[in-house]
């Protein structure tokens, strides 16, 4: 099976990273973010030079239940306001890291049985986030119990240049990603499973063999293929979960043990050892850089993809949403150009909006039809800008848009 | 230069310099098919025309305070305009008509509204105005013919182009193989459809012109050729008559398939194309020749910005509207 985002931009990168998974270096000092929820805040479990374990609740929120579990063995100093790429400013928790025991725990067959509400609950508890959309995993799961849902998706698809972090994922731990997802379906009551990844890997027939029940869905085409990939499972009436925080899901219902890492592709250009490592949360990008053979003068570090990401500091801590980090030794000049209006910028937006006419609305200040050309589903991929001939700044603009469009919205609405 | 401090981080490797210098290298292959059966005559004047574009597009640029440079834009005007005129036109008509073009559309009214009319498509208007003589009459095609490089008037023996004689409802003098490799009286460069059709593919495969303008304008010509046969002859021999006649694929390529004058949506173009080709052979039926495709084109060019809206209203059963052009602006500043 397989479904075919037909809309995009094609990279002509060939996928030559090593997809074994290692451990991260050890920092001295980790900074735990302590992210809450819209007015929910966050209440530190620990005091300052307490000794801390690995797993060990240091904060949790006063309305909505979110827990955060310390991914080191330590000592926990004190709180520190930090900028998080594509977060914003958070207060994060500064601990001096000590040496961990490393545990081995072998792969567990027989799984507890859950339904919904204590599925959510477990899913809660164990702070599991989804990669994929950087949203709490019980937030998503709740949002389901207002619809009849019919099937589970893992979405494992690296579609970004310089990303590997999902099928590292699938070809080191496929079973426990199946069994995330075998338990997610069933708690959910759903027959229909299925595994989206991408095509071309060469060593996708590696773990497709290892998963019994789940139907493989090649996501072929262009990037971005999260459209398609939604598309796909709005007709199948489904979910799509990240392909990491099922093997969270699988963590927790196995072993009780709460989502403290994730696995992060370091590669680009000023890197000498690329490579795919499990990242404790709240690890300084630079001992991933240091740890990866990082050369040269590194202009800028990319957290989260270099289509979508952001430009990150070498001390800010790594979290969740970020399986990419791409250091760039010298970030290419591009020299700018009136726009030419080619309209490439259409032919590539993977839901089809025309930003030539959007940013022609907004430049003369008319927001209602910056709305009524549908501004506000911009998705925020990148392509346009990738593909302008001027090199405009064009998804930068549309981002803008998106927000007067939804502005717009709120505006009617609230005079109606 | 802009370093981008924003998502994506990297860029395809097309720009501005690249699209134009794609449309430029593929107009070289039907200089040199040119100077094959021409001459040298081709050269000079195809080079004067080209230098006299980019020089006017300087001197406009200076003038505005943008000091004495330009892109390869008005270049490739000129050339273009050099390639529509038969090989005996007066050398400095080409290079007159460039001029005038980039002065009035790239230098003069771009600045008041712009992407309203293609140069060449004035560039050509204005030199069929003041030299329709000049401009069609053709001389007889050969291979190695050899006019006078520098002279502005000589003489030569004519022959009727294919626009001509379908005109007067006679069947054109050339066979197929005759139409095909561009051995017909017609626009120095603009008559070898076999070069064309390779150039066309390249364009294509470098994004570089509006494939679905480009094929919808050949093809909607094409069934029209064969609806409404006029050569007396089969189908295949009409579509190749009328495609080929008063520069209809060159201009189909070169001037209608231009991105930046065509709607912006896949169905627009194919629309815009639609719309040109009916324009153009209804003209054609009523007995004109060489003004039908740049009528049509000004028309068209009007109706770029309906066309999109005609193809939102297809896409999304909405009317949405689309004042008039974005305009080329540099978008950054809403940024700042
Ligand atoms: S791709 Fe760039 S140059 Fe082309 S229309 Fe869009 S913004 Fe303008
Ligand atoms: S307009 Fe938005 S969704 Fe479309 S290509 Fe640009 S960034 Fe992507």
């Amino acid at each position: 099976m397989f479904i075919f985002a037909r809309k995009g931009v094609k990279f002509y990168q060939k996928v030559n990273i090593n997809t074994e998974i290692k451990n991260s270096a050890r920092p001295e000092f980790a900074r735990i973010p302590l992210a809450a929820l819209g007015d929910d805040e966050m209440y530190l479990k620990v005091g300052p030079n307490e000794l801390i374990s690995k797993y060990q609740l240091i904060a949790q929120s006063n309305k909505k239940g979110l827990y955060v579990y310390s991914p080191f063995d330590g000592e926990f100093i004190s709180t520190e306001l930090l900028r998080i790429p594509g977060i914003g400013k958070v207060p994060c928790g500064v601990v001096k890291t000590s040496e961990s025991p490393q545990i081995e725990r072998p792969f567990k067959e027989q799984l507890p049985e859950y339904d919904f509400d204590s599925l959510i609950e477990m899913v809660r508890k164990s702070a599991v986030i989804d990669e994929v959309d950087g949203v709490r995993l019980f937030k998503k799961l709740e949002d389901l119990k207002n619809r009849e849902v019919q099937a589970v998706i893992a979405y494992g698809v690296d579609d970004q240049p310089f990303t590997a972090a999902s099928t590292a994922v699938l070809l080191n731990f496929a079973n426990e990603v199946a069994a995330g997802l075998n338990l997610v379906a069933h708690a959910l009551g759903c027959e229909q499973k299925y595994l989206c990844i991408k095509k071309n890997y060469r060593n996708a027939k590696l773990f497709t063999d290892n998963l019994q029940g789940i139907q493989i869905v090649n996501v072929k085409g262009k990037y971005p293929s999260t459209p398609a990939v939604k598309g796909f499972c709005e007709r199948v009436n489904g979910v799509m979960i990240g392909v990491q925080a099922l093997r969270a899901i699988y963590q927790a219902a196995a072993y009780g043990l709460p989502q403290v890492s994730v696995v992060v592709t370091v590669w680009g250009e000023g890197i000498a050892e690329p490579g795919n490592i499990e990242v404790p949360f709240g690890t300084p990008i630079k001992t991933l850089l240091e740890q990866c053979q990082a050369f040269g003068t590194i202009e800028r570090v990319i957290a989260g993809g270099i289509m979508t990401g952001k430009t990150a500091a070498l001390d800010s801590p790594l979290y969740v949403s970020q399986t990419a980090l791409t250091p760039l030794v010298k970030t290419r000049e591009y020299k700018t150009v009136s726009c030419i209006g080619c309209g490439r910028c259409g032919s590539v937006c993977p839901v089809g909006l025309n930003p030539y006419y959007i940013m022609g609305a907004v430049k003369q200040e008319d927001f209602a039809r910056v709305s009524q050309l549908g501004a506000a589903s911009c998705i925020g991929c990148g392509c346009c800008s990738y593909i302008c001939p001027s090199c405009q700044p064009v998804t930068e603009i549309m981002k803008y848009c998106r927000k007067k469009a939804y502005d717009y919205k709120k505006e009617i609405a609230y005079n109606a | 230069m802009r370093k981008p401090n924003a998502a994506p981080f990297i860029h395809c490797e097309d720009t501005v310099n690249t699209l134009y210098s794609d449309i430029l290298v593929s107009l070289l292959p039907l200089v040199i098919i040119s100077i094959v059966q021409n001459g040298l005559r081709v050269l000079f004047i195809s080079t004067l025309s080209m230098l006299a574009g980019w020089l006017a597009q300087c001197a406009g640029n200076f003038v505005k305070g943008r000091g004495f440079s330009a892109g390869l834009q008005p270049a490739i005007t000129g050339l273009i305009l050099a390639l529509l005129c038969p090989v005996t036109v007066p050398w400095w008509l080409p290079a007159l008509g460039s001029v005038f073009s980039v002065v009035i559309i790239d230098v003069v009214m771009n600045e008041f509204y712009e992407n309203l009319f293609s140069p060449p498509v004035i560039g050509w208007l204005f030199m069929l105005s003041i030299a329709p003589g000049k401009m069609d009459t053709y001389p007889m095609v050969g291979f190695f013919n050899s006019f006078p490089i520098f002279k502005s008037e000589f003489s030569f023996a004519t022959s009727q182009s294919i626009a001509q004689s379908l005109q007067l409802k006679i069947k054109p003098q050339f066979d197929m193989v005759q139409i095909l490799t561009g051995r017909v009286p017609g626009g120095m460069g603009t008559t070898c459809i076999i070069v064309m059709a390779a150039v066309m593919v390249f364009l294509f495969y470098r994004r570089a012109v509006a494939w679905q303008v480009t094929m919808s304008m050949i093809f909607a010509a094409a069934v029209i050729a064969v609806i409404f046969n006029r050569t007396g002859s089969g189908a295949l021999y009409s579509i190749l008559c009328e495609i080929s006649a008063s520069s209809y694929m060159f201009a189909a390529i070169f001037i209608a398939g231009n991105v930046t004058l065509s709607p912006k949506t896949s169905i627009g173009r194919v629309i815009y194309g639609v719309v040109i080709a009916v324009i153009v052979m209804s003209l054609r039926y009523k007995g004109i020749t060489e003004y039908a495709v740049i009528f049509s084109h000004i028309v068209a060019n009007w109706i770029s910005v309906l066309c999109d809206q005609v193809a939102l209203l297809i896409l999304t059963g909405k009317a949405k509207s689309l004042k008039g052009h974005a305009g080329r602006e540099n978008y950054g500043r809403l940024l700042s």
